[in-house]
């Protein structure tokens, strides 16, 4: 574990950069844990390429990493009514968070955003799940579409 | 544009339709098409028939539920199918199947049991009750279906769960491969499939969680029953599944008062030459899953069972 104040610098994919203290992320992302563990990165010169991070979301990544680092003693309430607000974003915003979060291993975020998905898929008709995911052109030729319904009734 | 539709197929199957209550992963099969393509990777078929046909539709001879038999024959087939093809091992297979003719649907059965056990099923969970119209005409032999022989050798197989008129074939545990090789949880909900098997005993000890349905009625039986039970497998937790239509309270009570009064069973002439593993018993734990009063004795608990029509459960906790 790296000490407290130590900064290290991500970089995103449009090549800006950000400091964040070495432990925010160290505490979060498995793969920045490894990268300081085995001491690969060098406090000097490294910026930790992300270049598949754009900006607006490597700050958000930066943003939740700090927020649950400084507040994990908060009581559960709280910390769920920040991630519900912290998640309210469109579904690509949701993407990309995801992927971000996939890349750098943050698994308390991705818990978060598979059950975020899980909740805008269950229980939903297949309208409202195509609504809520954005899906504008699914793909199937009217026939299709009228096929699944007459095979799958119960998921309409 | 729809990028959550092109999360990579792994972070879809595995991290978020797993999550899912299975009627709402399965939904996600007609959202797209690579949702549905995706779906065709998911390696978990819970299949019950009364989404493609109703009771009502075969009490009345709806000549539809035919086509809706056929409907459901073919999805099965073309999942199972799907996953062959991709090279995917078939997980967990539910198979639900109410108010058809097992006669008819014996042969696809069959298939999707070689395809399955021949594919690293680890969880396989069969139930084939027969219609409510045949049992009132009286059920003769013929209406069971025989478990394959594929499904009982099946090495990857932990958890077999039978309710119904099934039967272990006849051959099942005459010829000595091994049988049952990895199952930890077995369920058995027919006093059949249990006495069928009562000569053979050659149910391996790996068994840790036993679940039964179905204890004999006739009290000249509990012995064989229960000599089978323990003999043939030492589980941890035997678990009794009640209806309050059954009367299951006598034969518990028989099986409880042996494991705690162990020693008593000396006399039997069976046992004198062998030391089995429940001599070594230290404690049974009973457990239930209605509402008793905390420190009552099994018998005051049984004689509290409510009658629902829920299925509740009575369990054993075996501490060596």
């Amino acid at each position: 574990m790296g000490s407290p104040l130590k900064k290290i610098m991500l970089c995103s994919s449009e090549k800006e950069i950000f400091s964040v203290e070495e432990q925010v992320m160290v505490q979060h992302s498995v793969i920045i844990n490894n990268m300081i563990e085995d001491g690969s990165y060098n406090y000097e010169e490294s910026k930790i390429p992300l270049d598949c991070v754009d900006s607006k979301t490597l700050k958000k990544v930066i943003d939740y990493c700090t927020y649950h680092t400084h507040h994990h003693n908060d009581n559960q309430e709280d910390l769920e009514a920040w991630d519900a607000q912290f998640l309210n974003v469109d579904s690509n915003g949701l993407y990309d968070l995801l992927m971000a979060a996939n890349y750098l291993e943050i698994r308390n975020l991705l818990d978060l955003i598979y059950r975020t998905i899980k909740n805008m898929i269950k229980g939903k008709k297949i309208d409202e799940i195509r609504r809520i995911l954005n899906i504008k052109d699914h793909g199937f030729t009217p026939e299709e579409e009228e096929q699944n319904r007459k095979e799958y009734p119960h998921f309409y | 544009m729809d990028r959550l539709t092109s999360l990579p197929k792994v972070i879809i199957l595995d991290d978020i339709l797993t999550r899912l209550p299975y009627k709402d992963a399965a939904r996600t099969s007609v959202l797209s098409k690579e949702w549905k393509d995706t779906w065709y990777s998911f390696p978990i078929l819970s299949i019950c028939s009364k989404d493609f046909f109703s009771m009502h539709d075969v009490l009345l001879k709806n000549p539809l539920r035919f086509s809706n038999q056929d409907i459901l024959i073919h999805y099965v087939t073309k999942r199972l199918l799907k996953l062959l093809d991709q090279g995917l091992a078939i997980k967990v297979f539910k198979l639900n199947m109410q108010c058809v003719d097992h006669k008819k649907m014996s042969y696809h059965v069959d298939l999707w049991m070689k395809m399955v056990s021949e594919n690293g099923v680890q969880e396989l969970e069969l139930c084939l009750p027969l219609p409510t119209a045949y049992v009132a005409k009286g059920c003769t032999i013929d209406q069971e279906y025989d478990l394959p022989l594929c499904v009982i050798e099946a090495k990857s197989l932990t958890k077999l769960v039978l309710r119904g008129k099934i039967r272990f074939h006849q051959q099942a545990f005459l010829n000595h491969s091994i049988k049952l090789f990895s199952v930890r949880i077995l369920h058995l909900c027919e006093i059949e499939q249990i006495l069928s098997q009562i000569q053979v005993s050659s149910t391996p000890p790996t068994i840790k969680r036993l679940g039964l349905q179905c204890v004999p009625q006739n009290e000249a039986l509990y012995f064989p029953y229960v000599n089978w039970l323990l003999l043939s497998c030492c589980p941890r937790t035997i678990i009794f599944i009640l209806h309050s239509d059954y009367d299951r309270k006598p034969f518990i009570l028989f099986l409880y008062e042996l494991l705690m009064g162990r020693k008593k069973w000396k006399w039997f002439h069976h046992f004198s030459d062998t030391k089995c593993w429940w001599h070594e018993l230290e404690n049974v734990k009973v457990t239930s899953s209605f509402k008793v009063h905390e420190n009552v004795d099994l018998e005051t608990m049984l004689h509290s069972f409510p009658k629902s029509d829920g299925e509740e459960y009575i369990s054993f906790s075996l501490e060596l």
